[in-house]
Formats: structure tokens, sequence, C-alpha cells
């Protein structure tokens, strides 16, 4: 580790601000909804063409959808996508430092589509921070990752002798295609860094919660109130009891959080409701509280609360949880020692939220997220990043990255 | 063309006299049952529901029977929200015609009959007629195209053969019963304004039963709002729509008492727009009834007091409520007309119950104006609203004499001397 790197990186990064500001201002107002797959192709053009531009092998990786047609609809029924761009996955070997560090960010966006147009990217010299659909979700650290590579490549500092980066381009959508990629490309990584936007405090991120999305549907026996009362079997009834019983479960002070976002039941007034369908999200700090939470999920679905109606459960962790560890904890320090150096003040927090590092986090990789801009608002029309963090965060990256391949954190051992 | 009385002929003849006609027409019948369910007309059809009230006008014209087309009332401003609920996205101007058929004589009072030209079937979930044995299959032939059917030619009978003893009758034909009748409402009330004896027609009950009384029915929308949040990172700041509308759908459920005839059921619930946002929103319907006014007004009350409740601090509700259907209640004179079909019954071989019904149809404007009326006086009729909606074939013929044997008893002067 040399102060010497962290210094030519940021010099480097300050001479190339304006030019990492109008790289932003082209992500942020290509319109790159999930499901516009000519938008978010349009971006993976960009950024292939920029990778291989600094150096890299650029591969563009098919992502299939998910076996589980329910987990697809889940993500995707409502959104009428029509196939989804395929991933972009950058190579650069032949650093002279040791290890295998992959960074990720996403180029799709959760805007409706034809937000850009209504809501160009902008910047406002009083408050110092740009404006823009996803610029801090997370086209902010995906223009800070491009810039991170030139830097480390034309700084000439000792690199993990390989770094990997995937853009890809379903994280709005739950990562569902997208996982097998980063599963397998974490399996041969050493570090994980994702640059999701900097909490709104100026954090980065350590641990993240497992998230799990789950669907009930219970089947009731329709009948006519008036005619038919002695046989009716009202699915809402048994639906509401269990959303009861199921937000009981609902626990933050030990690290659950479980929502019924939605439901929808019966089909007419004056019919016993035959259908009713339930959407949860479940967030869980650990594995522990996850396998907890599953099980009294389960038993809440199969108890037979209202005779006569039958209980279908779906459940799937489709962001495993991503757990502090000694690796971790040693990589935040070393981002709060590189913010140090240049000016900056740099926590790593837990949150409840998810992201890819989940992903990478559940293949044993230390991983930390929160390296993009720090911004807020996140979607809606004021989603901003604060500027001067821009230049800030793309300097920390890239020299957390010549840091790790300068034995920071040790490299794993890969059986 | 006019029938007269024949009051040289006894009442047991003439009852003979309908039968035997009837009889010959079991297969014309069917035939008319088949072109009526062959029709859809679902409320929010008034092509189809036009093609079914020209069909019955047509065939009670032709028997002397002044045919008009009417339409209902505007609703006041403060019971304007029942369009929507009804009918979601119809437009109510667009309804079919509501029918007036009436035939004026100079025998001896007044009959009013109901029936309604509009189906449960929604569009496109109907299936073809079908004959099974002594079983008619079809999209809305127990509820209540046979019971048209058998009004039709019960009024026919009693011109074909010269048995028509009455003043008056009048039929009223609903356009839209499966619209909570906002339309009908103000026809049948005109008619049953001047009619002494209300006969409806929907399909009898199980075991052939007729019905002596209609719940009192109506609706309310229940709307909770809570505060959105993003369910990992705002969760705190969130107020969950849907679990208050829960504990409250459970409260609802709870005021349901088969002991006192009182039923509630929330018939459709939904909540939320994304699984990883706390809801702000939810809303359901409740379908609410009672067996009179007495009932209805406690219900009501206690429904009040539930929407009410905050059950999540920082959540409200707004509750919006309406009996739309009075109802029917079972009087003395209720069990007089019942006596008086139970004879023309009797006469040739049929008895039947009568039960108290939990529903309400186009009989229940009828209730306020304390007529006597028997309703379920359509063919014998099970599996409404399912596949095997079917009516039972020969209770065409059977329950065609009843309701043309009642008549002619009536107009006989039998209510006097009951």
């Amino acid at each position: 580790m040399t102060d010497e790197a962290t210094k030519k990186i940021h010099a480097w990064m300050q001479a190339h601000e304006s030019e990492l500001i109008a790289f932003l201002r082209r992500l942020v107002d290509i319109d790159s909804a999930t499901e516009l797959r000519d938008g978010v192709e349009t971006v993976a053009r960009l950024m292939e063409d920029t990778m291989r531009g600094i150096g890299f092998d650029v591969t563009r990786r098919e992502v299939a959808p998910p076996p589980e047609q329910w987990i697809y609809d889940a993500f995707m029924a409502d959104r009428g996508d029509a196939g989804i761009a395929p991933a972009v996955e950058c190579r650069l070997r032949g650093g002279t430092g040791k290890g295998r560090l992959l960074m990720m960010g996403h180029i799709d966006t959760a805007f409706p589509v034809g937000a850009p147009a209504t809501n160009p990217f902008r910047i406002d010299p009083a408050t110092k921070r740009a404006y823009g659909p996803a610029i801090a979700d997370m086209k902010g650290g995906d223009a800070g990752i491009v810039f991170a590579c030139r830097a480390l490549v034309e700084t000439g500092v000792a690199r993990p002798e390989q770094i990997t980066v995937i853009f890809d381009t379903d994280e709005q959508g739950g990562s569902v295609r997208s996982r097998p990629l980063i599963e397998a490309e974490a399996r041969q990584s050493d570090w994980g860094l994702v640059t999701e936007a900097g909490r709104v405090g100026g954090e980065a991120v350590g641990q993240r919660a497992g998230i799990a999305l789950g669907e009930i549907i219970i089947d009731g026996v329709e009948a006519h109130l008036g005619t038919g009362f002695r046989t009716g079997q009202s699915a809402i009834e048994a639906m509401c009891r269990k959303v009861i019983a199921l937000h009981k479960l609902h626990d933050p002070d030990n690290g659950v959080l479980l929502n019924v976002g939605e439901f929808n039941g019966g089909t007419r007034r004056n019919l016993y409701a035959g259908h009713c369908v339930a959407r949860m999200d479940i967030r869980c700090v650990d594995m522990a509280a996850w396998e907890r939470t599953k099980a009294s999920i389960e038993a809440i679905a199969a108890a037979n609360d209202l005779p006569g109606t039958t209980t279908t459960l779906k459940l799937q962790q489709h962001r495993p949880p991503m757990p502090w560890t000694p690796q971790t904890r040693r990589m935040a320090e070393l981002v709060r020692e590189t913010g140090a150096q240049i000016g900056a003040t740099i926590d790593t927090i837990a949150t409840m939220g998810g992201s890819d590092a989940n992903i990478i986090a559940s293949q044993g990789v230390p991983t930390l997220c929160g390296l993009g801009p720090v911004g807020g608002a996140i979607m809606t029309r004021d989603e901003y990043i604060e500027l001067p963090t821009l230049v800030e965060r793309a300097a920390v990256l890239a020299a957390l990255a010549h840091k790790l391949g300068t034995g920071g954190v040790e490299v794993r051992k890969h059986g | 063309m006019s029938a007269t009385a024949t009051p040289e002929k006894t009442a047991s003849n003439a009852t003979n006299a309908l039968r035997h006609w009837l009889h010959a027409q079991r297969n014309e019948m069917l035939d008319f049952v088949h072109g009526l369910v062959d029709i859809e007309s679902y409320a929010t059809q008034p092509d189809g529901v036009n093609a079914v009230g020209d069909m019955l006008c047509d065939a009670l014209g032709s028997i002397g029977y002044e045919t008009e087309r009417v339409r209902g009332a505007p609703l006041a401003p403060e019971r304007k929200w029942l369009e929507e609920f009804m009918l979601p996205g119809f437009d109510r101007t667009q309804l079919g015609f509501q029918r007036v058929a009436r035939w004026s004589g100079d025998g001896h009072g007044r009959a009013l009959i109901l029936g309604d030209l509009d189906t449960a079937f929604v569009p496109g979930k109907g299936f073809p007629f079908s004959i099974d044995g002594d079983r008619a299959l079809g999209p809305g032939i127990a509820d209540m195209k046979g019971g048209l059917t058998v009004a039709v030619y019960a009024l026919k009978a009693l011109q074909a053969t010269s048995l028509n003893n009455l003043e008056e009758i009048t039929c009223v034909f609903s356009a839209d019963e499966q619209g909570g009748s906002l339309d009908a409402r103000k026809p049948i009330a005109d008619a049953a304004a001047h009619s002494d004896w209300v006969f409806c027609m929907e399909c009898a009950r199980e075991g052939g039963k007729l019905m002596g009384s209609r719940a009192q029915i109506g609706v309310a929308k229940l709307e909770v709002f809570g505060r959105d949040a993003h369910a990992g990172s705002a969760y705190a700041k969130g107020i969950s729509a849907i679990e208050a509308m829960a504990r409250k759908v459970q409260a609802i459920h709870a005021l349901t008492d088969p002991s006192r005839e009182i039923y509630l059921c929330v018939g459709q619930i939904s909540g939320g727009w994304r699984r990883s946002v706390i809801p702000g929103y939810s809303m359901c319907t409740i379908d609410i009834r009672t067996p009179g006014p007495d009932a209805w007004e406690e219900v009501e009350s206690k429904l009040r007091a539930i929407a009410g409740k905050v059950e999540l601090p920082g959540s409200h509700s707004t509750f919006l409520i309406d009996s739309h259907r009075p109802g029917v209640q079972w009087t003395k004179k209720t069990d007089k007309l019942i006596g008086i079909a139970k004879e023309a019954g009797a006469e040739f071989g049929l008895d039947f119950g009568v039960l108290r019904s939990p529903a309400a149809g186009s009989s229940a404007f009828v209730g306020p104006m304390d007529l006597p009326c028997l309703d379920g006086m359509g063919p014998m009729g099970a599996d409404l609203m399912t596949t095997n909606e079917h009516i039972v074939i020969s209770s065409m013929v059977e329950r065609a004499t009843l309701l043309a044997a009642t008549l002619h008893k009536l107009g006989a002067g039998a209510w006097d001397k009951a």
C-alpha cells in the first residue's frame, strides 16, 4: 500500500471530472428501463465500447429467465418486457498485483419507460447536486466503475492480476436472470465491489439483508352469499387470517421485515370469494433469521384455519443475506482510510435493502456495496447525487482496487 | 284481442284447461327458453338485453299486451357511487331498455309479474344450451330465462283458453337486475303502486320451494388509507392498509349470524401495488343481507364502527353503504296468497314449500308497499352462476300452470273470499 498511488489516482480523477460528468449525462439521458430492451442495449453497447477502449476484453452474456415462472412473473409480468438485453462482461488481465477483483453495476433502471425524456440530467450549482432518473440507482456508480478502471490503467498503478466488471441488465427485475452468471463469476473472485449509491449519510454498505419473495394463493369455495351460505368458504377471509399471522413475524429488532405488499381476491361482491392471492417481501438479516422465518411462514400457510380452503405457498430467497465478515470489515477499514486520504469521511454500515452484492457475497466472497456517489430520493423525479462525491467515490474505488491487489485483504483460498 | 272471463267454468275445470293447454306447449316452451338462452344478455350487453326484451314483448304483444320501453330515474348524488360499484366501467345510460307489458281487461284485480332480462354471466363466460334428460342447461336458464318462459306461457294460456279474468296484468322486465336494479327500481315501483298482487319469476328453490320473503340487502365499499413506504429502507414510515383491512375483514365477517338470517361477505378485496412497498391503500366490497329494516340498521351501525376504527395509528378509512334492495317481508297477506296458490296447485296435484330467502331480486322493491308477493314462480332450477346452471324441464309446464291457475283464482275473487 502506498499513499502515492491513491494520490495519483485522485489527481487523475480530478483532472477528468468534466469528462466523467459528461459520460454520466450520456448514461442518464438514455432510457434504460429494464423492460425497454432497446434502451438497455444502447447503454450496454456504450459500456462495451468504452471498456474495450480502456483495454478490457468484452463478452456479451445472454441471461435466461429463471425456471420458476412465478418468480419471473413476480418481477416482470406487469412490465411487458420484450426480452432482456445480454449482460456486459468485461475482463482485464495482466495487473501487476495479486488476485481477482469483481466489480458490478446494473445498467437497467426501475423508472417507467419515458422518464429521461421528461426529466433529463441536470446540475444545480446551488446544491451541488446532479439530478436525473436512475442517477443514483445506479448510473452514477456505473460511470464510477468505468472511470476507476481507466484511472487504474492510465496511472499505471499496481492493480489486481485480473479485474472483471459485469454490467447486468435485470437488477431491477430481481437479477433473477443474471444470478447464475454473477454466481459463476463470483466463485472465481477474491473480492467483490458494487457501486450502488452511497447512503444519504455518505456511508458505504458492508451488510445487506437477505431478500425473499413469497406468494400465497388461497382457493376457497365460491358460492352465492344469499343462496350458498352453507357451502361457501371465502378465500378472502382465509387470506386475511393469514395476513394478520404473517405480519406478526415482522420483527425489526431481530432482523426480520415482512410486508404483504399486495393482495387481491374475489370476482363479485355477492360471492364468497373462490380465489385470493397475496404477495410478500421478506427481509432477514442473516440465514438463521431466514430459516426461522421461512419455517414460520410455511406453518402459517399450512394452517387449516378455514376448512374447505386450500393454500399454496411459493417462497424463494432471491438475494441471500450479505453478512459482515472479518474480510469485509478489513475492506471497510480500507475504504475509511482511503477516504481520509482524499478528504472524505466514509463509514460502512448495514442496511435491509438488497443489491447484486448479495449474490456475490453468497459465494463466500468478501464484498462491499454502496461505493457509488452519494445519492437519494431514489425512484422519484428528484433522484440526485451529491456531485462532488462522483469524483471522490470513483477515486476511492480505484484506490481500493489497487490496495486489494497489493495485499490489503488477502486473496481467497479457492477450492 | 282480449279474452273475457268465463265464470261458468268451475275453478277446477279452469285449472284443467290451463294445464291441458300448457302441456301441449312443452316443446314450444323448450324452444322459447333455448332461444332466450342463446342470447348473451349480461347487463352491460344492451343489444342482448334488448333482444331478450323483444322476444318477450313480441310474444306478449301478439296476445294483446301493450308494450313499452322505459328507463329508470337518475340517482341522487349521494348514491352515484353505486353506478361504478355495480357495473364497473359501464355507462349506465347505455343499459338496455326496461320493458313494461300491460294487459287491461274488465275482470277483477291487478297482478304484477316481475322478470329479469339480464343474466349473471359476464360476456364470454357463458356456455352452450344443452339438454340432459329432464334438465335443460344454459347460462341464465334458471336465473331467470326459464322463469321468463313460464310467465309468457302462463299468460298465453290464460288468453288461449279465454280464462283471463283480471282487470289488469302488468309485466315489468328488468334490464339491470345483476347491476343492482338501479334503473329497474322506478318502473317496478311505479307498476307496484297500482297492483294488488306480485309474482316474481326467479326459479323455484331446492325441492321446488317458492319464496315468501326476501332479505333486505345492500352493498358497501370500504377504503383504507395507510402510507406507502419502501419495505426495506423505510419500513418504519409505512402504515400497511392491507394489515388494517385484514383486521376489519375479520370483524365484518364476524357479524354474520345465520340464526338471525344476517349474512355478510367481503366479495372483493385488493390492496397495494408492489411487493416491496408497504401498502398505503386497500379497498373491499361488502354484500350485506338482513331479514328486515331493524336488523339492517343494527348491522349498518356496527359496520360504520368497524370502518371507523383505527387499527394502526395514522391510518384512516372511507365507508359508503347503501341498501339498494329493501326486501320483502312475510306478512299475513303473504300467507293468504300462498293459500290461494296452494289451492291452485292442489287442483293438479302440485304441492310446494315456501321458504324465507336470504337473497333478494326484483321483487325487493314491492316490500315497502306492503303488497303480497310470491317469488320463485319460475321452474325448478339449481347451480346458478355455474357451468351446470339448469332447470327441470317438466317443471316449466307445472309452474306455468301454477301461475296461470293462481291468477285465474285471483281474478275469480279468491282473495276477497279467503
